[in-house]
């Protein structure tokens, strides 16, 4: 009797504890939140730009007229306080857990982002699977509103774009969240991200009609990698050197460079790099920082314009060291334009010096992009091709033996 | 009362007590990342092996006065009053404790999955369901554990698994080893990690005292300690590997923000729940345990057993959970600055050695008495 006396409250009280009516959220009443841009405001210091899903459009059946998302801005001082208002225009509670893209115009990025990436990071909702990209041109609102027939929602169809352009050609550093915090917050790193801008007219862009055509009036493309220090921006590199940072920083996956055949020649051919590694060694002499860099990929060759008959064993090797020379050198013009022009080490060598050599990078910490532009920096790259597609020797050169 | 007085737990059931007790709340709060930073699993593995020194010395004192708990052998030690004295001052921290480590788990809850939900229906609910459990008998409590357990061990290892195909794993985060010397590490291995939660099994003296077979007792918790060990500091080298050593010593629970970057192809992904539930597990059993300590504490002061006391003492736990601290930041300031230094290391160090030495003396005392016979020991006095 006891144990029943005490037993039944106790299941009462959970019945009606375990409703959990406080947090609940219905999927018909919440919007999900796929795209942030963040502009500055003419008010206020910021201007929030949210892009929700309008999901019956992109539903295979019945999707089609409508636009497939609604944007609204809002301008304010932080934006965790706008993210809660902007119910001032949007109907439904907005989720943000599924967020895929965050904008950032110019003028934030030289502002500094420190600002505002404290909420993002603290945020339950706000996950790091987002990418993280910049508008150079015009109000990062704009990117969130070109619509695309494929990927019909603006911040996914960029999303997609990105993650394929890392896998196939590396052209995208992939940044995310915590790496950019992770950079700020590490001496020997500086964070960078992608720049995207739009070709075409951007206010033609806004609207359904811009899905109905072949080439669409506006198109949302990349643009080369922006460059920060601290959290401020300084400068950018164009989209061709996005691999060979990529590749300083051992995250390369796939690349494809081409090369000219011989010296001075304008004939040129195309190899596809696909196992790309880099092993990086510090040492310091004298006080300066020497950076050895080497560099081993794997690849097939993709074409040549040269009559070289790529059923030898001499020709492939010929093209190896064409690629070793070529490499090696591309990637050090990136890093000495990156040394010499900003001063910024976005390669994260830094944090290298700081796991091979502890006790100095301690005691450098503090001006380490100083000694970063000072650094020595040597490249040493192995190439090894293993094939060349379907075909043995090229037209060409049988072309000019039978000729 | 329908029930007698002892109640034992079979060896397995020790085994696994001990196991979540000491990994419970630990895996997920990551204590003593701020100093350590990527040295923190050699911290944790440090720190097991000064962790397996108390536990020695816990389970020593239960073998050298079989059949006896805590409270007997305080009270047999160092003589009725002060027995008790100490015995009401064990009991204070007991339920003291088993209120912080619950605040700790309703703050994980309100931060990650139930933002809206105010604290006090989050605490009443748990510490309703604890009252229940421990009202049922510290041998419920044991074959919950048991039920538990398994898939304690599968989200554990489903969750490494994840993080190795999601390709989140860096090793290099790791570098460089004790680059900083060893200094940082000690610093964070004494008295926060060995305290928290080695130093805590001391409240398991209560139940060790009584297991089915009390020769495999002292195995059992020194096993039972190693494993727990290994598997704190693995944990650390996973939140190392992933987050990197700055972000772990930042993050509110590390093992969260590790499970969060899991990501395989869109699909498996916002995994939470599963550290909610590890979480889950240990600080039921970690708050069991404590409450069901100072009640048994209770129950020797008043010789009136301990069921009397469960609700209205868990009803109060509940409530101390509530008001330990005004806000997160108190709670966690309290828990690494003074909690470890004025409450634990009395109380898991310092009494429990001095209740060893006494008892050591006593038995030596005996034997040169056995060996030599009273005159024996006069003879050396002369």
């Amino acid at each position: 009797m006891n144990r029943h006396g005490i037993l039944l409250p106790l299941l009462l009280l959970s019945l009606i504890c375990q409703t959990g009516c406080w947090d609940r959220r219905e999927v018909n009443e919440v919007s999900v939140v796929t795209g942030m841009a963040i502009d500055t405001g003419e008010e206020m210091k910021y201007r929030l730009t949210v892009e929700v899903i309008n999901s019956p459009e992109l539903n295979q059946q019945q999707g089609g007229a409508a636009a497939p998302a609604i944007v609204y801005w809002r301008e304010g001082h932080t934006i965790a306080e706008l993210a809660q208002k902007m119910n001032t225009g949007l109907t439904r509670d907005l989720v943000f857990s599924h967020m895929r893209l965050l904008v950032i115009s110019l003028d934030v990025a030289r502002e500094g982002l420190f600002d505002f990436l404290d909420y993002l990071e603290r945020s339950r909702e706000i996950r790091n699977d987002f990418e993280i990209i910049l508008a150079r041109k015009g109000k990062a609102a704009d990117v969130l509103q070109i619509t695309y027939p494929v990927q019909k929602v603006p911040s996914i169809k960029l999303n997609t774009q990105m993650q394929t352009l890392k896998r196939e050609w590396g052209g995208d550093p992939d940044i995310r969240l915590k790496d950019i915090v992770n950079s700020l917050m590490s001496p020997g790193r500086e964070p960078v991200m992608s720049i995207v801008k739009i070709r075409g007219s951007a206010e033609e862009g806004k609207s359904v009609s811009n899905m109905e055509k072949v080439t669409p009036d506006a198109l949302v493309f990349m643009d080369g990698l922006a460059i920060f220090k601290e959290d401020k921006y300084v400068g950018s590199l164009p989209v061709e050197a996005i691999p060979y940072v990529l590749l300083a920083d051992n995250k390369l996956r796939e690349t494809v460079i081409s090369a000219a055949c011989r010296e001075n020649a304008s004939e040129r051919f195309t190899v596809d790099l696909k196992d790309t590694r880099a092993k990086i060694k510090m040492a310091v002499k004298d006080d300066i920082p020497q950076i050895h860099l080497g560099i081993e990929v794997e690849g097939q060759i993709d074409g040549t314009e040269c009559a070289d008959d790529l059923s030898k064993k001499k020709v492939y090797q010929a093209y190896e060291s064409r690629t070793e020379t070529v490499l090696a050198q591309r990637l050090k013009d990136v890093i000495v334009l990156v040394q010499t022009r900003y001063g910024s080490d976005i390669f994260g060598f830094g944090e290298e010096m700081n796991r091979q050599q502890h006790d100095y990078f301690q005691r450098v910490k503090g001006r380490w992009n100083i000694q970063f532009s000072k650094a020595a920096v040597s490249v040493k790259v192995n190439a090894k091709l293993r094939r060349a597609g379907l075909v043995t020797n090229t037209f060409k050169a049988v072309e000019q033996k039978e000729g | 009362m329908h029930s007698p007085l002892l109640e034992r737990i079979s060896i397995l059931q020790q085994f696994v007590l001990i196991f979540l007790f000491q990994v419970g709340s630990a895996i997920v709060v990551g204590a003593g990342a701020a100093d350590a930073k990527q040295d923190l699993w050699i911290a944790e593995i440090v720190a097991c092996a000064i962790g397996l020194i108390l536990v020695v010395i816990y389970v020593y004192i239960l073998r050298l006065k079989p059949g006896y708990d805590l409270y007997d052998i305080l009270s047999l030690v160092f003589g009725r009053w002060p027995g008790r004295l100490l015995a009401v001052l064990y009991i204070l921290y007991f339920f003291y404790i088993s209120a912080r480590v619950l605040r700790d788990f309703t703050e994980l809850l309100i931060i990650d999955v139930l933002p809206e939900t105010p604290l006090e229906i989050v605490t009443l609910l748990f510490i309703l369901t604890v009252i229940y459990m421990v009202y049922m008998g510290i041998e419920v409590l044991g074959r919950m554990s048991e039920t538990f357990v398994p898939y304690f061990i599968t989200f554990v290892l489903l969750i490494t698994l994840f993080l190795i195909f999601g390709q989140d794993i860096s090793v290099e985060n790791l570098l460089p080893v004790l680059g900083d010397g060893w200094e940082p590490v000690l610093k964070v291995v004494f008295p926060e990690l060995v305290t928290f939660p080695y130093g805590e099994t001391v409240v398991l003296m209560i139940i060790m005292a009584h297991t089915t077979h009390p020769r495999y007792m002292p195995l059992t918790a020194l096993l039972a300690t190693v494993l727990s060990g290994s598997v704190l500091s693995y944990h650390a080298f996973l939140m190392i590997a992933v987050l990197g050593g700055d972000m772990v010593a930042r993050s509110t629970f590390p093992l969260l923000s590790v499970v969060r970057e899991v990501s395989i192809a869109n699909f498996i992904e916002r995994l939470d729940a599963l550290v909610v539930f590890i979480m889950m597990v240990g600080i039921f059993v970690k708050v069991s345990l404590f409450f069901y300590g100072g009640l048994k504490g209770l129950e020797f002061l008043t010789r009136i057993p301990f069921r009397h006391f469960v609700l209205p003492c868990g009803l109060m736990v509940g409530f101390l959970s509530i008001i330990i601290a005004a806000n997160f930041a108190e709670h966690i300031e309290e828990g690494v600055q003074i909690v470890p230094l004025f409450f634990h290391v009395p109380f898991q160090i310092i009494i429990p050695v001095l209740l060893l030495a006494v008892l050591l003396i006593q038995r030596w005392r005996q034997r040169r008495v056995k060996r030599h016979g009273f005159r024996g020991t006069l003879q050396k006095w002369k």
